[in-house]
């Protein structure tokens, strides 16, 4: 088992009904299993403009970063105590 | 002036198209000290320069290719360019911004600003390498795309790495939002293509092959690297790279931020499906729009076949995407990618140009268009296929497109029968795709705003109240944005004064403003500044000038004629949404607009009730 913080900035604390929360995730867990467990924990709060149902996955500009990388690939491996941060960008135009 | 102030060309280009002939100047130094660059740079000389009530479309009116101290592609957003005229299209002060390499290259050439006077007789381009300027016969040009006119001119030029500039048929016919194309960015709004199409000038070209010495280098480079850093760990820098603009299409209509139905409603609820649509079927890649942008939010995009079949161009941006969608009520995502290319090539701004069809639209279903002025055409509501036909009728000034051409405001008198009530604009610029009901502080700037109607001249004030952003604008000054509720208004009109003078600044340093939303502050603009001319600059300098910039502005306005009445906000843009997600929020609306824009004058120093700036701000600003 590990546990990951799961960091809501800005309005994606709203979707995840708090800035910031602990999750446990199974060892071996991937980014791709913190996004279902997102689904499933919060799928209610999340509007059908930020999250995907079809495909599991955010939908547009919401960025996925653990320190000051970007996190793209579901099957990036978590580790435990890592940070995983979500970002709403408003991307202007 | 300049071998004191280290960071500028110290040279401006005039040109006199109907003499041939071409000045090389120095800058003013005074008006350097007071407005620096860009925006600036340029009101300060059109203020000057320009006789009150000049016909915008007349030889007397100016037009300036206006850059900055940090127009340089190796500063983060420094491939930019600020147009600046007296608008057609509103008949006040006009500036519109494109990102290129045409800045930059216009300073390796060894000039700050290029000014264009006069008019030709026949119709002519130009060509600026370094310190040569040739003006060249251009009658082989006329009526030819913006990418007919690039490809022909580049055939032409003489060795060298050249960015061209140019018009198309839109600009020619004097449509009053006619853009001027660098490439597939364009300076879009205000009718700058206009102006240039008035004076029978059809592109400008220029190379450069100098280099402006930064007063400090080692002080730039650490200023540089700081702020490389800033981009790299800011979440929206790869949000730009990965979605562009359009990324914020699907959230935009559930925040009630996506003007809808001719702003019958701000919100639609097809955001997301026509979101997964363009990104599955239309996005091909991202791409810089200038050499070296560490961004890259601008899109290739294309349409594989049918009907809008389109070929991989730079476009389908978000508010070209809205207004050729939600604006008319179209379901079709090819369509609209085509509608924005087709503005491109004919040099048309595609949120004026959206605008106008969906005034049609309405007028149409409300009996206002007979079918004499209807021409046989279907301006239902959602029909994806009079769209191309209108744009083109509106680019070449036919039929019910010569009524368009010159915006919503002159239409809708025009037409009568009512139609003022739901011809959509401020100043005489229509809306863009962005919704004052979903942030109070974007109704107020959208009212304000000195170029009219415009989300980012100078703020998108929305993305504060509602997105929660601040652009390290806290420390100036600027509320907590976590602590601020959108809908509500007081204390809207403070904030959203210093909200358009900080974001101003990218137009008046020429720079991006995209990367104000990437985590570049003022503080980093004050360090670039500093490190180029060996000037201490400070950010409350900086808005400081930013406040003089907006007052100047203000003031060409007033010797326009414009008044109080002209910041007011067209009565639907303020009223409960009519159907949608937000049908039913009264909190929605606009309650108490001449309370925010009494807020809004006190905190610049102008009289409450008239908006005039006071003698008191005028001495204090240094414009008196």
């Amino acid at each position: 088992m590990i546990q990951v913080l799961l960091h809501g900035a800005g309005t994606m604390a709203e979707c995840f009904g708090a800035a910031e929360q602990r999750l446990d995730l199974p060892d071996g867990a991937t980014l791709g299993d913190l996004l279902l467990r997102i689904e499933q924990d919060h799928g209610e709060r999340l509007a059908g403009s930020v999250w995907n149902w079809k495909e599991h996955r955010f939908r547009g500009p919401v960025v996925i970063m653990s320190g000051s990388r970007v996190l793209r690939d579901r099957a990036t491996a978590l580790r435990d105590q890592q940070k995983v941060t979500f970002t709403r960008a408003v991307v202007g135009g | 002036m300049t071998e004191e102030m280290k960071g500028f060309t110290g040279r401006q280009l005039r040109i006199r198209l109907g003499e041939r002939q071409s000045r090389v100047e120095r800058l003013d130094p005074e008006a350097v000290r007071q407005f620096l660059g860009g925006t600036g740079y340029a009101c300060k000389l059109l203020y000057d320069e320009l006789a009150p009530g000049s016909d915008p479309l007349g030889p007397l009116n100016k037009l300036v290719f206006a850059t900055g101290p940090l127009c340089s592609n190796t500063v983060p957003g420094g491939g930019s360019v600020e147009v600046c005229f007296k608008s057609p299209l509103t008949g006040g002060w006009g500036e519109s911004r494109a990102g290129s390499d045409f800045g930059p290259d216009l300073r390796r050439a060894g000039y700050d600003h290029l000014i264009v006077e006069g008019r030709s007789e026949t119709p002519v381009y130009l060509v600026i390498q370094d310190g040569d300027v040739t003006f060249r016969p251009a009658a082989h040009l006329a009526g030819k795309t913006v990418g007919e006119k690039i490809g022909l001119i580049g055939a032409e030029l003489p060795p060298g790495r050249f960015t061209i500039g140019a018009i198309g048929p839109a600009g020619e016919h004097l449509v009053k939002f006619a853009s001027i194309m660098f490439g597939d960015r364009a300076a879009g709004r205000g009718g700058a293509g206009a102006v240039m199409g008035s004076k029978n000038l059809l592109a400008i070209a220029v190379s450069g092959s100098g280099r402006i010495e930064p007063a400090d280098p080692e002080a730039l480079k650490t200023a540089l690297k700081r702020a490389s850093a800033t981009l790299r760990e800011n979440p929206t820098t790869a949000a730009f790279r990965e979605h562009g603009t359009m990324g914020d299409y699907a959230g935009n209509d559930e925040k009630g931020d996506f003007p809808t139905r001719n702003w019958q409603s701000n919100s639609w609820g097809k955001g997301a499906e026509l979101f997964d649509r363009y990104e599955a079927e239309n996005f091909v890649k991202p791409y810089p729009c200038y050499r070296g942008c560490p961004i890259s939010c601008a899109r290739k995009a294309q349409v594989a076949g049918g009907d809008y079949a389109t070929p991989v161009h730079g476009g389908a941006e978000y508010e070209s995407m809205a207004c050729f969608t939600a604006y008319v009520l179209n379901e079709d995502v090819d369509a609209a990618v085509h509608c924005s290319y087709l503005c491109n090539q004919y040099g048309l701004d595609t949120i004026s140009a959206g605008a106008v069809i969906a005034f049609a639209m309405e007028c149409a279903e409300k009996g206002i268009l007979d079918p004499a002025r209807l021409g046989g055409l279907d301006l239902a509501w959602g029909n994806a296929a009079v769209l191309p036909v209108l744009l083109g009728m509106i680019a070449r000034r036919e039929g019910l497109g010569d009524l368009l051409a010159d915006g919503v405001r002159i239409a809708a008198r025009r037409l009568g029968q009512g139609s003022e009530a739901f011809a959509v604009h401020v100043k005489g610029m229509e809306g863009p795709a962005h919704d004052g009901r979903s942030g109070k502080a974007l109704a107020l700037s959208y009212g304000t705003g000195n170029r009219g109607m415009c989300h980012i001249h100078p703020v998108e004030a929305m993305a504060w109240d509602s997105g929660k952003m601040d652009w390290g604008l806290q420390k100036y000054g600027l509320p907590d944005p976590a602590g601020v509720e959108r809908f509500d208004e007081l204390g809207k009109g403070a904030a959203t004064v210093l909200l358009q003078d900080g974001l101003s600044l990218p137009e008046i340093l020429c720079t991006c403003k995209f990367f104000m939303y990437a985590g570049i502050t003022l503080d980093h603009w004050a360090e670039l500044l500093a490190a180029l001319t060996g000037l201490p600059w400070q950010g409350e300098a900086l808005l400081e000038i930013a406040q003089r910039v907006c007052t100047l502005q203000r003031l060409f306005n007033f010797r326009e004629g414009f008044t109080a009445a002209d910041d007011q906000l067209p009565e639907r843009v303020k009223a409960v949404p009519a159907f949608g997600r937000y049908r039913d929020q009264p909190d929605c609306a606009v309650r108490d607009y001449d309370g925010m824009l009494r807020e809004y004058y006190l905190a610049r120093g102008w009289d409450p009730e008239t908006g005039v700036p006071t003698p008191a701000t005028l001495r204090r600003l240094q414009l008196a």
